[in-house]
């Protein structure tokens, strides 16, 4: 009894005390890193780009190009999967002082952050030339208080993607109108694909895409602290994105987030209200489709929109190293050498940059492929997407919802507009 | 002799302290782990949900308004409801299947009782993620293996996830085929447990199987009984990977159970103060369940 009391002991007090020496050895180790490169800055980079992605790999090229100028700072990327990016990660982060020195925040989220107080001013990082290089309307959309608080440096413009094949063998050719969009997407459907794919869950991108539709019957969503819900206009939007799930012709359960290209690419669908950032998808994986773009269609009576969305670059105010980090933020796209801009517009991936010198100097590459006809028809017609709080976007995100699965249009916007209407008199 | 009693009982008392000691001194790595995962936490919690945080800026005090918001909020009314719908089906369910499948497993013999008590358990195994993501392929509308056996049997495609009044259930489906494994199990070691004798004794009395199923097994197997509903009545209040990655509460909130929404009023809507409120009143919810529970069916110790 004893011997074995004395070994079970042992084993124990083993165990306890190898646990504890390894968190010792951990604790050594990371304490040694930080000793080593205690002499250097160190600047963390986190952002939604997947690590295989053409840029998260760019972005390694330029902190080596920017590391090598500059011996005394040490940059890492960090790349998080968007779903946790935009769920607890960040937050947790911030929540607990480990939050990153720069990270990529979208139009959606950048109004938490502000709140949140977690942005530094960058706006002594724009020169007056650089400042009038970009446009107003980026300008703003980052602007707080007159202190810019992300640097724009992309905008990604909405189309309907579509597979030719898929149209020509049904002799459809691509809608212009809301009332051919609707009859296409039915004729489209099979019991194998889905006539048209757009975002059906709730969230930002969800009330992105489905913007520019409000704003082509001339409606909006609020103005100041109005709320715009209970329109005509937004009422006929709503029925309109309602009509293509009740055909059974509008994607209810895409196999992949509906903000990837690949829906369309992989035959699962046969049109698809995407955005600029899939060309270089479709050039570089999918080149053997016959894939085709044409502006957004447009309701009887309406204009032509689109909707500019596009991610920016924050720097943390809780960073101790914020200066620094705000500098190599300027190195990258608020220099007054737009190459690296140009760089990302047109050949990591291809969107439009809020700088005109970037569309000017270009220009070749704006009328490539597909590029051409959002250069050419869509490009100008576009607003920028619009940044607002979180409950503005939840209440919004409830009526697209209530509109599609559980009420009529008009009782979905009714109600929307009774909560909008609440929340802005609070 | 009464010395010699007297010291009989010293040395009796001495070693039920050191076996008490021993005890608690075996017990402390898990209470201490326990005190600092989770009871801290959820105090802290009760401390947070009387302020307005967004997480990442200071939090501000508010008093009772959080409370006072909480009483007139239907989004969380509903989503107690749903979830409330979810666990009055899930609980017989998973019971119901459990206890079923042991009583079969039970009665085959050899080699094929081996195989069905691995099969059905084996689904507890996966994580709740992987099964999520496959039985959303499954669930999927025009591609998925349940419409594609539907079809085949005439029956029109169902939405299943996209469908407001199918998706709570298409969710729980998933729980439920997780789960009874584990619980048949218990249930089998349970019956294991049962003394023959009993049921010699009622088949001379010339009983069926019904009787001595609802007379003999059921009630000798009370306490594993009253286990299994405990454990699964608590479950079917935690369910949140299901729901985050099948259908993140849609849609149209109608698979938002109560941890759902105050996960994204946290994580969404960036208050953790009122996030916190809705937590404190679902555990008073639970809470009270659980105790009702226990009275209805622990009460009497056979």
């Amino acid at each position: 009894m004893k011997l074995r009391k004395m070994i079970s002991l042992t084993c124990v007090v083993g165990v306890v005390l190898s646990l504890v020496a390894c968190g010792g050895k951990k604790q050594n180790e990371s304490q040694a890193a930080t000793d080593t490169s205690s002499k250097k800055t160190q600047i963390k980079f986190w952002n939604h780009w997947g690590s295989e992605t053409n840029e998260a790999k760019w972005f390694n090229d330029k902190i080596a190009e920017y590391e090598e100028l500059n011996p005394d700072v040490e940059i890492t990327q960090t790349n998080i999967p968007m779903e946790d990016y935009t769920g607890a990660r960040l937050t947790t982060a911030f929540a607990t002082g480990e939050g990153p020195d720069i990270f990529s925040a979208s139009p959606g989220t950048l109004p938490a952050f502000t709140e949140a107080d977690v942005l530094y001013d960058l706006s002594k990082y724009f020169s007056e030339d650089v400042l009038a290089d970009f446009s107003e309307d980026a300008i703003n959309s980052v602007s707080v208080d007159g202190k810019i608080l992300a640097a724009p440096f992309e905008q990604d413009l909405l189309g309907l993607y579509y597979n030719k094949d898929m149209l020509d063998a049904a002799g459809i050719t691509p809608p212009t109108t809301w009332d051919e969009m609707i009859a296409a997407a039915k004729a489209l459907t099979t019991s194998d694909v889905w006539g048209i794919t757009y975002d059906l869950t709730k969230g930002a991108y969800g009330n992105f895409i489905f913007m520019p539709f409000v704003w082509q019957t001339g409606g909006d969503f609020f103005e100041g602290d109005k709320s715009l819900l209970n329109t005509p206009e937004m009422i006929k939007a709503l029925t309109m994105w309602k009509q293509m799930v009740d055909d059974g012709s509008a994607n209810i359960k895409p196999s992949r987030f509906a903000s990837d290209g690949a829906i369309l690419a992989e035959g699962e669908t046969a049109m698809w209200i995407g955005g600029s950032w899939a060309i270089t998808q479709y050039e570089k994986e999918y080149p053997d489709m016959n894939i085709g773009l044409v502006p957004l269609p447009i309701p009887d009576g309406g204009k032509p929109a689109s909707a500019g969305g596009g991610w920016r670059l924050a720097v943390s105010s809780q960073s101790q190293v914020a200066e620094q980090a705000a500098k190599f933020v300027q190195w990258l796209f608020l220099d007054e050498d737009p190459t690296n801009a140009i760089q990302w517009n047109t050949e990591v991936k291809f969107s439009y940059s809020p700088r005109k010198s970037v569309i000017e100097q270009a220009e070749d590459i704006y009328q490539k492929g597909l590029r051409a006809t959002f250069t050419n028809e869509i490009y100008g017609t576009e607003q920028p997407e619009l940044s607002m709080e979180p409950e503005v976007s939840d209440i919004i995100g409830d009526m697209l919802q209530n509109a599609i699965f559980s009420m009529s249009p008009e009782d979905a916007a009714k109600e929307g507009d009774r909560k909008l209407t609440e929340f802005f008199e609070n | 002799m009464k010395q010699g009693k007297e010291i009989m009982k010293q040395k009796y008392a001495n070693k039920k302290r050191k076996e008490t000691l021993t005890a608690y001194l075996m017990l402390s790595p898990n209470i201490v782990g326990i005190g600092i995962f989770v009871f801290i936490p959820m105090l802290y919690a009760v401390y947070v949900s009387f302020h307005s945080w967004n997480g990442m800026s200071d939090m501000t005090f508010t008093g009772v308004d959080n409370y006072r918001r909480l009483i007139t909020d239907t989004d969380f009314l509903n989503s107690v409801k749903t979830t409330l719908i979810y666990a009055v089906t899930y609980i017989p369910l998973v019971y119901c299947i459990s206890l079923g499948l042991a009583l079969i497993t039970n009665s085959l013999r050899g080699k094929l009782e081996t195989f069905c008590r691995m099969a059905y358990f084996m689904p507890y195994s996966i994580s709740t993620v992987v099964a999520a993501l496959i039985w959303s392929f499954m669930y999927d509308p025009k591609r998925g293996y349940f419409n594609g056996i539907l079809n085949a049997l005439g029956i029109k495609s169902q939405n299943f996830l996209a469908d407001t009044d199918q998706a709570l259930f298409a969710v729980m489906a998933v729980s439920v085929w997780l789960i009874v494994g584990y619980n048949m199990v218990i249930f089998i070691a349970a019956i294991k447990d049962v003394p023959q004798s009993l049921y010699e004794a009622a088949d001379m009395d010339g009983a069926n199987a019904v009787v001595k199923f609802f007379c003999i097994t059921l009630p000798t197997i009370k306490n594993t009984t009253v286990f299994i509903l405990v454990v699964t009545t608590i479950g079917s209040f935690q369910v949140f990977d299901q729901i985050s990655i099948m259908t993140g509460g849609g849609p149209a909130h109608s698979t938002e159970v109560a941890v759902f929404r105050i996960y994204d009023e946290a994580f969404r809507m960036y208050d953790f103060g009122y996030s916190s409120t809705m937590a404190v009143a679902l555990f008073v919810v639970i809470m009270i369940l659980t105790f009702i529970q226990f009275k209805i069916t622990g009460s009497k110790e056979d």
